[in-house]
Order: structure tokens, then sequence, then C-alpha cells
């Protein structure tokens, strides 16, 4: 399991792409990405075309980006979500806080 | 190589610098260890000769691969190699030609327990 | 975290087994470690050795691969064996070359090689080595002998907070391995005042004491809304608000939850983050299914949290089935998962509805065959029935909140020192409130007793006339007085003393507060007066001692000694 992030040229997104397991092997990794992420950051997309499978422990790891990147008024896109993936964040209804495309 | 005609050279038998480690290392028991090493080297050569004898080639590099290791041990290294070609014969399942390395280390044990004596005791 | 100190500096003074058959070998080994200032065990065989070992203990082992007797490589089994959890270093002692027997002497238990001739500084350098290695491990044992004892504290605490509810009950049938809580799954069961009942089965995210560490508030939320007769709702909206300002962000707990209703055979369904919750006909044998629709608890706001239920209807021999993600996301050992086609061919399999529950448990447990369980299983289902079957609600005083202390005598007596600097009210309302029953009357004992000791402070003990508290200014005056009063009083003391005892139902509190003071002809103060009097003037409460309010607040009222004592009861439950 990878988590690399690639800022956009705008400066204003950041895109974190998964690879493999997310899961909680992944924490410290993730974590660090969005904290040292430049202010300007204002809009995340998690890019899944290459996660295989999340577990709770991701589940709340997305909790803490969202956390971190402003709550109710944080912008984060979740994307190219394979079946797996979108079926546990549709059981857990991440929708109602993130959009998923 | 090492004829019993030939003058005796010293190095050509013994690893002298792990001999003066060990007499470094021991100090006033450092005779007793050659002691104990040419009367164990005795029982072992004969045991060499007794599964020589017997024709078992697994005997054999057993007791070889035993000897070696304590001929190793105290450098004495002429010695070591034969034990090691008679091993290597014996592994391969042969037990052809281990008549002559046996009487082989049996005077190589002679020479060294000659420079032994004239050297370290 | 405590940190242990190692038992010695690494490579310092350990107990070394040298087993070798060659005598000299042996005595070189020897020379080589004493120098090293360790002490010496010697081994002709791999026998001896193996008895050196039992009786001696070493730390670490020097062993020759081949000798007569046991050979090397099975006394280091034998050793390894013995050895249990602990970590014994064997290093081989070997002229041995080829790549497969020096393999072979790392399978059966070595750690590592020293060929011949022994190499002085090679060896120093290994047993320290192996030294460092033993000590960690040694920390690394007790840290977990540490943490396993501790997570065995923390499961016994919450079995007594978790397992205190109904999934005894013959309708229910759950799995859910001992050491579950630590994979964060909860499930939980509790009867209503009303004979219904509350199923939740809970998935906290991670694992470890993290994971176990929400099941207890939610427990106790859980047990004690429930058993007071709180809804579904209410319950879900207190987990919900209490894990959200508990929990860190990012974790928090998938689960469901199932209200039974035994009379008018109904459920209510609330599905948070876990798998679809089944409800299986008995009749049809048909699987109805409800999806998780919320977010799970502890993640939203409580302003934002929806504890919105679906309703249905249902018939006896009806079955609700709540699990986690753990059945459905078992693998296999080819990796493929159980998944819920596997789990829909179970209920379609199998002939008696009572034995879909072990059959999902057999079915799981054959699809993982050899593979090691990734996630226990955790799974609850609950039948519709009578409501004879499984009887009433019965309380029980353990459960979720208790009574509190029902049956006590409390004596507090003030002197002259103490009158002027300590105000024992918070104290005792403190005490009252453990008792459950008084709860609700909180209010009332405390205007009752602040009533009753400031007038025996106030008159009895600092002989304060209650006629100055007539209008503004003498309010005023009257407590200039008291303050100096108080400040040079030289003698004197109030006593409480508060009693309270179970009844047939409920209890009584009795209160009695006695001054030293001189007493008041308490008659003319209208002790006599019915309690309906119309009349509770102004002049009645100023100046007398607040006795109409003090009577109003009480089942009971006496003045003794001449008015130098009085004891007021309250029962409860009031009405």
């Amino acid at each position: 399991m990878t988590v690399s992030a690639i800022p956009s040229d705008n400066g204003r997104e950041m895109t974190i792409k998964i690879t493999g397991r997310f899961d909680f092997s992944s924490h410290q990794e993730f974590r660090q990405i969005y904290e040292n992420a430049s202010p300007d950051i204002k809009v995340y997309i998690i890019d899944m075309c290459d996660a295989t499978y999340l577990d709770s422990s991701a589940l709340g790891m997305l909790l803490l980006l969202r956390d971190h990147a402003g709550g109710d008024h944080s912008e984060i896109r979740i994307v190219n979500c394979n079946e797996d993936v979108r079926k546990i964040l549709t059981i857990s209804n991440f929708g109602q806080l993130f959009r998923i495309e | 190589m090492s004829d019993s005609e030939t003058p005796i050279q010293i190095d050509d038998h013994l690893d002298v610098t792990i001999l003066g480690e060990l007499q470094t290392l021991l100090e006033d028991d450092f005779p007793d260890l050659i002691h104990t090493f040419l009367s164990d080297a005795r029982i072992r050569v004969r045991e060499l000769v007794r599964t020589v004898d017997s024709g078992v080639a697994e005997d054999i590099r057993q007791s070889a691969h035993s000897f070696k290791g304590s001929t190793l041990n105290v450098g004495a290294k002429q010695l070591s190699s034969l034990c090691r070609e008679l091993e290597d014969l014996a592994r391969s399942g042969r037990t052809q030609g281990s008549k002559g390395l046996v009487d082989r280390i049996e005077v190589e044990l002679n020479q060294v327990e000659q420079l032994m004596r004239d050297s370290y005791l | 975290m405590i940190t242990h100190p190692t038992a010695q500096p690494p490579g310092q003074g350990l107990r070394i087994l040298i087993a070798d058959d060659n005598q000299s070998d042996r005595m070189i080994l020897q020379a080589i470690v004493r120098r090293e200032g360790h002490e010496v065990l010697l081994a002709t065989d791999g026998r001896e050795a193996v008895e050196q070992f039992k009786q001696h203990a070493p730390d670490i082992v020097l062993m020759d691969a081949l000798m007569p007797v046991m050979n090397g490589l099975e006394a280091s089994r034998a050793i390894k064996a013995l050895a249990e959890s602990d970590l014994v270093p064997i290093i081989f002692l070997t002229s041995l070359q080829d790549a497969e027997s020096l393999a072979e002497c790392l399978d059966s238990g070595g750690d590592d090689f020293m060929s011949k001739p022994y190499n002085r500084v090679i060896l120093k350098a290994k047993i320290n080595a192996f030294s460092r290695m033993r000590a960690m491990h040694a920390q690394l044992q007790r840290h977990n002998r540490q943490m396993l004892l501790e997570q065995q504290v923390a499961k016994t605490v919450f079995d007594n907070v978790a397992h205190s509810g109904c999934l005894n009950l013959p309708n229910i049938q759950h799995s859910l391995s001992p050491m579950a809580v630590f994979n964060g799954d909860t499930v939980l069961a509790e009867r209503k005042p009303d004979g219904g009942m509350l199923l939740f089965l809970g998935d906290f995210t991670g694992h470890g004491l993290p994971a176990a560490i929400g099941a207890m508030p939610l427990a106790e939320i859980f047990y004690g809304m429930t058993s007071k007769g709180f809804s579904m709702e209410e319950v879900l909206r207190e987990v919900n608000s209490k894990l959200r300002k508990i929990l860190p962000v990012g974790v928090f707990c998938c689960g469901a939850m199932v209200e039974l209703n035994f009379h008018n055979k109904s459920a209510r369904v609330w599905v948070g983050g876990v798998p679809d919750v089944y409800l299986y006909r008995g009749q049809s044998g048909q699987v109805e299914r409800f999806a998780s629709a919320h977010l799970p608890l502890g993640v939203l706001d409580p302003y934002e949290f929806d504890p919105h239920s679906l309703d249905v209807v249902m018939h006896n021999g009806d079955r609700v089935f709540l699990w986690s993600d753990g059945i459905i996301e078992s693998r296999n050992p080819a990796d493929e998962m159980f998944g819920e086609e596997r789990l829909n061919q179970v209920f379609a399999r199998t002939d008696h509805p009572d034995r879909i529950f072990q059959a999902i448990l057999d079915q799981v447990d054959h699809f993982m065959g050899g593979s090691d369980r990734d996630d226990d299983i955790t799974l609850v289902t609950a039948k519709m029935v009578d409501i004879e079957d499984i009887g009433m609600t019965t309380y029980e005083s353990s459960k979720g909140s208790i009574g509190g202390p029902v049956n006590w005598t409390l004596s507090l007596a003030l002197h002259e020192q103490s009158l002027a600097a300590f105000n024992p009210l918070p104290l005792v309302m403190n005490l009252l409130m453990e008792v459950e029953g008084l709860r609700p009357l909180g209010g009332q004992l405390y205007t009752l007793l602040a009533e009753l000791f400031s007038n025996a402070l106030e008159h009895g003990v600092l002989e304060l006339d209650s006629g100055l508290k007539t209008g503004p200014q003498g309010f005023g005056q009257y407590y200039l007085q008291r303050e100096q009063a108080l400040a040079s009083l030289s003698d004197g003391s109030v006593r409480l003393t508060l009693t309270h005892r179970p009844l047939e139902i409920g209890g009584e509190l009795i209160m009695e507060v006695t001054d030293t003071g001189s007493g008041f002809p308490f008659a003319d103060f209208g002790d006599e007066q019915p309690e309906s009097d119309p009349q509770p003037s102004a002049q009645w409460d100023y100046s007398g001692r607040g006795i109409t309010l003090i009577r109003q607040l009480s089942d009971e009222l006496t003045y003794l000694d001449g008015g130098r004592s009085v004891r007021a009861i309250v029962r409860w439950p009031r009405n």
C-alpha cells in the first residue's frame, strides 16, 4: 500500500493517490501528506483508481482529512472507486460527507 | 608435498599465527591444550583407520569431518586439508583412495607432533 | 510506560553453554568465553547439553553440529522446545561447508554459525549481539505480559459493564469472541421496562485498546437508558453525541440497532455503517434487507445526527440478523472473500430457521479453512416470540444505574470555629444525591436543609432576633450582626443527623438538626397551625423562621427539646 500526493498546477488542489489496500498501515503516510500540504490547498481529490480495499481505519483517516480541510466547509472528492471500495463508502454513508464520483 | 625426506618447514604444516594467539589466550594452559590435541588426534586417526577398513563412506566422512574441525582450531593446516580431501572423497560416496589418504594423515600427524613438541612444548 | 532496566549490561557476565565432543576445541572455546567474563558450562555431547540446559538455564549455547550420542541439531531442537518463549540463542560451531548443511542447522533452531578455526573477535561480537537481542526480547516479553495484563483488566471491566444485558434470553443467539472488544466489536441487548428489547451490534474503528475504549460509555448509555424506558431514537442520539464528544476524529462506531416490540409484533431498525440487517421471515423463508442508511455513530455532531429508523411488522418466528463486516469479509486461503452471495446461500439452503445461525458460523469457518482468521465473527440474531416466552422485564439492582446507598446515618457536628468557616450543605447534598430516589427531590431537600440549618445557627446558637428581618434595612443589619456574632462566637455547635432507610416502597430521609441555643417557644410560631393556614404572611417568613416553608417541604415536622432540636422527614417517591 502506498500513498502519493500530486499537487495541481494552480496550487489550490491536491490529488492523493491510494495504491493497494488502504488501511491502518498507511495512517502515518496519509497524515503526513495532508499535514505537510500548503495552506493554499483548498480542494483534495482522493484518487482510488488503484486502491483495492479500504477498512474502517481508512474511513477514519478520511474523516481526519476532512477535519483538517475545514470540516463541513471542506471540499474533498473521492474519485475512481472500484466496486469494493464504493460499496464500503456506501455502507458507511460517507456520501453525506464527501463527494464520491 | 610434505614427504618425510624433504626438510621440514614449520609454515607448511602449522599456522603459527593461530598457535601464537592460542598461546596468548591460554597462557599456562597452552601446553595442556597441545597435549590434549595430540592425544585426541591419535585416537581420531585410529578411528579413521577403522572406518576406512570398514569401507562405509558415510562413517569415513563423519570421522574426517570431525577431525578436520579440531585440526583447524589448532592451526594444523596441512592435516586439516588432508582431512578435508578425505571428507570430500567420502562425501562423493567413494572409498577408493581413502586408504592412501589415511596413510598420509598418519604421516602428517607425526610431523605435526614433532613440530609442536619442538616449538611449543 | 515503565521501562525495565536490563538484567545486566549486554555481553557481560552471561552463562554460556559449550557443547563440543572434542576436548581441545572445548578448551579453546572455554578460554575465549572466560576471557570475556562469562560463566562457562560444558557438555561433551547433545544429551549432556540438554541436561545442562535443564539444570542451569544458560543464556547462550555454543553447539557443535556433529556430536556422538545426540547430535547438535537434535539437541538444539530439544533446547528450543524447553526454552519455550524465552530467547536462547544457539550458535552452531561448525566446519560444515555446504549450504544445505548450514541451512539444516538454522532449520533445527540454530541462530548463527561460528566456523573453525574460532576467531576470538568474531565470537565476542556474536555473543554481544545475541546478548543485546536477548535483552530486547526480554523487554518485549515484559511489555507483552504487561499489555496482556492490562487487556485482561480492561476486558474484565468491560465485561462487567457490557454483559449485564439480556443476551442469554432463549430467543437470542450471538457469536462474539472473548477478546472481541479488542477487535472493536460489541454486542448488547437489553429489555425495556415495557417488556420490549433493544439489540445493538457495533464495530469500532481500529484494533486494541483504542477500539475497545469507546465500548464502555456506549454500553453504559445503552443499558442505562434502555432499562429506564428511553426510546431507541433517544438512546442512539445519546450514544452518538457521547461518542462524538469523547472519541478523537477518525474513531467511530459502525453499528446497527433493532428494537423489538413483543406486544404489537413490530421492529424498528437503524443501520449506520454495517452491512445490511436481514429480516428472515419464518413462514416464507424470504429475506428482507435493511441497508445502512446512516453514518456511523460518533461522526456527526448532535444536531446533524439522524436517529430515524424504519418500522416493520413482524410475526412470531421471524428473525433479525445483525453482523459486522467480519462475515462477508472473511477470507479463504486463496484470499477470496466470503461475500454476500455465499451468505445468502446459507439462508436459502438451511432447512430449519433455528439452524441458520449455526450454519453461518460453520460455513464461514469451513470457508476460511486453514487461513488465519483476520477478523473474528461477530453476529447476533433475535427471534420474534410472545412475551410469555421470555417473560416480562425484571429489575436487578446491579444494572446500569443503581439505587445508591439506601440504609445509613450521618451525624455531623459543627463547633464554634467550624460554624464560621464551613458550609456543610454542599457536602451533605452530595451524599443525598447518591441516593437515586432522592435525586428528583434535590432542590427541595436543599431548601429544607438550608432553612433548618440557618435557623439552628442564627436563632439557636447566635441568638439573633428574627424580628430584625422585617425590612430591607433590617436585613442588612441582621446579616451584619450575624457576621459579628459568628466572629466572636466562643461556644456553641450545630449537629446534623441524617438517616436514610428503605421503606417497602421507596424510602425516607430523617433530618435532625440540634443546636446548643436556648430553644424557642415553637408553639407561638404556628407549630400547631394547620398546614392550610391561609395567611403565611411576610411576618411568618421573615421573623417566623420560615416554618411554613419547612412544613410544606417535609412529610413530617417535629420540634423537640424546647425548640433546640427539629426533626423533618421526607419520604419518596413523592406524589
